[in-house]
């Protein structure tokens, strides 16, 4: 900066005051809805104390390490329109009884982990990664669902319109149709595609249980689901 | 200064949950207001929030409100001589597209929309200048709080707000 200190003080001007008035009536600009509970969802990293002289001081770096690394997560603004459409395309095919390419989709390997089903008789049919983006694919019947997983934490003023909703205590997205949910789960944006709003409550709340109360239940859960699917951000 | 917080007891010293619960909203208003853009803004509530973390450690009880304005301000400024050591791409000029020449300040605001608007041309200024104004006329900080926030002198506090200010009422001018 290439300013130089005033050398004397003089009285503001009124177009000073005028300035300053108008930027004084600047309202409060609101975080997005879900960022600083998603923030505040990093206090169990913060929580523990640094006593004595149990911790070496690697061990706080370490600590701190982990956590930048999870605050730095990349934004990331789930495509609604093109994860409804692929979404869609999946779901013709395996209805159609379409063999879906092997490599793209295959089934969910049992010995693996669980294949998590989901309330209301869905059973997963199988997983297919392109980038960075993860779809795992539960059917019944003649409905279907899927949920994408992509690394990093949701930019929720980069989606279109929709409704913010707490679900049993989560911050979703849920489209006007109400057949697309967006959560944030620990390092991955979870896009739900053909659910119903209510049954994506149900589906998150079959979720194992955790030890304090939903959000760490579905946290848990998400890791966990995330982890079997060898989804990143696990 | 609607971005400013109800105190906590200034004679405590606050948890940093009730740091993040209770001034998670003014941290990112203040953010918001430096950086200018919500993806911005985020990074740096983040990045503050884990300065303050770290910072709680060493707090005596006081001013918190400053000391939480004086880790975002500096987080901020440290964020913007990391990007000067990168290339960076100019912005467009968007002040130019709603200041036409009209009678006087508080008309041409009228007519545009306002806060985003006096945002953008807040977003436009050095941002040397833009920390100061924004917290003299923001949050209504005094000459001296501010020059104790930045660590720069009185007089220095003084021009920066006097310039940025006359900057913004060029831009409004044209």
């Amino acid at each position: 900066m290439s300013d130089t200190p005033s050398t004397g003080w003089h009285p503001e001007e009124p177009w000073e005051q005028e300035i300053a008035s108008l930027l004084g009536a600047l309202p409060t600009v609101e975080p997005p809805p879900g960022f600083l509970s998603s923030a505040v969802d990093h206090r169990p990293l913060f929580a523990g104390r640094v006593t004595g002289a149990l911790f070496s001081a690697s061990m706080v770096a370490l600590t701190v390490g982990i956590v930048v690394g999870a605050l730095e997560q990349p934004a990331v603004t789930p495509s609604v329109d093109a994860l409804r459409a692929r979404h869609s395309s999946m779901v013709l095919d395996l209805f159609a009884g379409r063999s879906t390419d092997e490599g793209l989709f295959s089934a969910l390997d049992p010995q693996a982990g669980p294949p998590v089903s989901l309330p209301h008789d869905f059973e997963s049919h199988g997983y297919v990664e392109a980038d960075r983006l993860r779809q795992a694919v539960f059917a019944r019947k003649d409905e279907a669902v899927s949920i994408f997983s992509e690394p990093g934490r949701v930019d929720w003023s980069g989606l279109p319109s929709g409704n913010l909703e707490s679900i049993s205590g989560v911050t979703a997205w849920i489209d006007p149709d109400r057949k697309v949910a967006i959560v944030q789960a620990d390092g991955a944006a979870i896009t739900i595609v053909g659910l119903d709003a209510t049954e994506v409550g149900e589906v998150l709340a079959s979720m194992p249980a955790g030890e304090d109360g939903f959000a760490r239940r579905f946290r848990d859960a998400t890791a966990a689901l995330t982890t079997e699917l060898g989804f990143p951000g696990s | 200064m609607a971005t400013r917080p109800e105190s906590l007891d200034p004679a405590t010293v606050p948890t940093w949950e009730e740091v993040a619960d209770n001034y998670g909203r003014f941290i990112y208003s203040l953010s918001y207001r430096l950086v200018g853009n919500h993806h911005d803004a985020q990074d740096l509530t983040q990045e503050v929030l884990l300065r303050v973390r770290r910072g709680l450690v060493n707090y005596k009880p006081g001013n918190f409100e400053g000391w939480l304005s004086r880790i975002t301000t500096n987080a901020f400024l440290d964020r913007v001589r990391k990007q000067q050591r990168r290339p960076t791409v100019s912005m467009p000029e968007e002040a130019e597209r709603f200041l036409v020449g009209s009678p006087g300040i508080e008309a041409e605001m009228e007519a545009a929309d306002l806060p985003d608007d006096l945002q953008r041309l807040l977003a436009d200024l050095p941002p040397d200048y833009r920390a100061p104004v924004v917290l003299k006329d923001v949050l209504g900080y005094s000459y001296e709080e501010i020059a104790d926030h930045l660590e720069i002198p009185l007089g220095t506090v003084r021009s920066r707000i006097h310039r940025g200010r006359s900057r913004l009422k060029e831009a409004l001018s044209v």
